[in-house]
């Protein structure tokens, strides 16, 4: 009999935990999360609303039955007053719960980190899924156009093009692994001045544009579609004179705030 | 429980985890916040000063080898102060052991079960601390002493895979907030050492005896490297810009580390090792009070007694509400608790003991 009651009692407990913690494993399930790899955060002129863009990782992409070439990144541009909110919008927009814990890279625009972004950096930092080991990135441009034609032709996966470009900063002078972390620490220390990765997007002329290394690999490639060749990769230098029609190539190691 | 005896380096390993544990989820923070840059000189000061207090402990200790703190106040002031200075520490292990498994519990809802109630993670802790106790005590002693190396290691590890993000100008300007914060009122960071409050409570349970003065003198040098580490970690990596978070330091300087691209997000392995640590403090803190009880009231058998320790513990970690009452009880309920109860009565008790001793033998010759 005595038991009989203990394997009740053993039984009883081990299902009202499993009741209890089936919500937190369900809501945390691969199936159930939209991973977020980039955010592009925009000002909206005459407005105190940001313009927020999430970059979802395509998860078909990795499947066995994807074809090689690379697909087009999803994102999704959300008009709220502060980050907190545009999460909340996300959530009720895509359906799926958003993970900012694979995000690599975020993304301010110019005029935005001109305004003073210290307020959203720290929204950031206090996130707990979002890393700080992300990469921070001015935007000359809007940051949600960045987002979306920052591929590489040499590496078709967006979430692994992400985590290697920094490591551009081990081989050359060009660039800097700025992460969020040693931002915000600078961005509040009154001893240190903060710093972040410069980063543009550049559009191919119709012949001339051979900058650097890093693109020569993709101008066969992309030859056919002159009006879609934006690409953007904050590595290349300032080569050449450009022609009137195409913008130029640039990069600066660090855009000073 | 069956009366069984704890060897030397048990007893280190027994009474290091209850500060280490301290230090990981709570105390490193509060030190950031009164000394600043200074907090590493101010961990260097307090371990001497605690290094200091245990050395005159031990030599007022002396005369009563193998009596607990329990059987000197019997001998001083009969059953009554026996009682008193029982119940008051059984109160304090309680509250502090609670406070410590409140902000766990929210650390862990935070990251992983934000679903859940607290109350059952609470729980959690609470039903595994029972399973272990109702086991013979050799469970606790050994398991304790396999998780306490685990945790040097993992904090020695965090600080190795940090090095590349330390900034060590943090250290500037070296006296932080001033002399006053770092060398007086950082006096109050004695806290930290809050084994001391638990070192006099296990002469009779050692198997060695004689080996008293070497368990408290290691056991606080080891809690002070410990503290050391744990605090140049936090100071180089986040300076002073770690006000208030609800996540302890040393977890989010774990997010920082990356071994290249295979060994990346280490995080959960370090808060599995907190966890285990954890347990293992609640576990001795069970221990320890039950035996506090023991002695206090002649029970034969105070296993019965987990049921109303395990459910207090609980209760006052649930009713805690707000974090702001947590923190408020942590820095200044339990510190002054601690000076009180775990440095001040013992020190009097232990001075009173040693003059009514000399009276006694004086009487006798």
């Amino acid at each position: 009999m005595k038991s009989f009651y203990k394997w009740s009692i053993i039984i009883v407990t081990s299902l009202i935990f499993l009741y209890a913690f089936s919500d937190s494993y369900s809501s945390e399930n691969i199936d159930k999360l939209d991973y977020v790899i980039a955010i592009g955060l925009d000002t909206i002129p005459d407005s105190n609303n940001l313009e927020i863009s999430f970059e979802f990782a395509n998860i078909s992409s990795f499947s066995e039955d994807s074809s090689s070439k690379d697909s087009s990144p999803i994102i999704n541009t959300v008009t709220t007053p502060s980050f907190s909110s545009a999460i909340n919008l996300m959530n009720a927009y895509v359906g799926k719960h958003i993970n900012l814990a694979h995000c690599k890279v975020i993304v301010f625009s110019e005029d935005l980190a001109k305004k003073g972004i210290l307020d959203i950096v720290s929204s950031l930092i206090n996130n707990s899924q979002i890393r700080p080991t992300a990469n921070i990135i001015i935007s000359k441009g809007k940051a949600g156009e960045y987002i979306k034609n920052s591929v590489s032709s040499l590496e078709q996966v967006v979430t692994k093009y992400y985590d290697i470009f920094p490591s551009s900063s081990e081989y050359t002078g060009y660039t800097s692994n700025i992460i969020l972390g040693e931002f915000y620490d600078s961005l509040i220390s009154k001893d240190v001045g903060s710093v972040a990765i410069l980063g543009s997007i550049n559009s191919k002329s119709k012949n001339n544009q051979d900058s650097s290394n890093n693109n020569s690999g993709s101008d066969s490639q992309d030859s056919s579609s002159e009006e879609n060749s934006s690409n953007s990769n904050q590595n290349e230098t300032n080569s050449s004179n450009s022609s009137e029609e195409s913008r130029k190539y640039f990069f600066r190691k660090l855009y000073k705030l | 429980m069956e009366n069984e005896k704890i060897k030397t380096t048990e007893a280190i390993a027994f009474l290091t985890i209850l500060s280490v544990t301290n230090i990981i989820l709570s105390s490193s923070q509060y030190i950031l916040k009164d000394c600043n840059s200074s907090s590493l000189l101010n961990s260097i000061y307090v371990t001497i000063i605690a290094m200091i207090i245990t050395m005159i402990f031990c030599i007022l200790a002396k005369p009563f080898t193998q009596k607990n703190l329990l059987n000197i106040s019997d001998f001083l002031g009969g059953k009554a102060l026996k009682i008193i200075v029982g119940l008051s520490f059984t109160c304090f292990f309680i509250f502090r052991a609670s406070i410590l498994l409140k902000k766990l519990s929210i650390c862990l809802q935070t990251i992983y079960y934000s679903m859940t109630n607290i109350i059952f993670i609470v729980a959690l802790f609470c039903i595994t601390t029972a399973l272990i106790l109702r086991l013979q005590n050799n469970s606790i002693f050994k398991s304790t002493l396999l998780v306490v190396p685990l945790l040097f290691l993992s904090v020695i590890l965090i600080f190795a895979g940090n090095l590349q993000n330390f900034n060590f100008v943090n250290i500037f300007p070296i006296f932080g907030n001033g002399l006053n914060s770092t060398f007086v009122t950082g006096l109050n960071n004695l806290w930290v050492f809050n084994s001391l409050a638990y070192i006099w409570f296990i002469p009779s349970k050692l198997k060695n005896p004689d080996n008293f003065n070497k368990i408290a003198i290691t056991t606080t040098l080891l809690i002070g490297i410990f503290l050391f580490i744990a605090i140049a970690n936090i100071l180089f990596l986040f300076s002073n810009t770690l006000d208030n978070s609800a996540l302890f330091p040393l977890y989010l300087s774990s997010r920082y580390i990356e071994f290249g691209s295979f060994f990346q997000r280490m995080e959960p392995l370090f808060l599995f090792f907190c966890t285990l640590g954890f347990i293992c403090t609640l576990c001795v803190n069970a221990y320890i009070i039950m035996d506090i009880l023991r002695n206090v009231f002649n029970l034969s058998d105070e296993k019965p007694l987990m049921f109303p320790y395990l459910l207090t513990l609980g209760g006052i970690a649930i009713i805690i509400k707000k974090i702001s009452t947590l923190e408020y009880l942590e820095n200044n309920i339990a510190k002054i608790s601690f000076f009180v109860l775990g440095i001040g009565v013992p020190f009097i008790i232990l001075i009173l003991a040693n003059i009514k001793k000399k009276f006694l033998r004086r009487k006798l010759n």
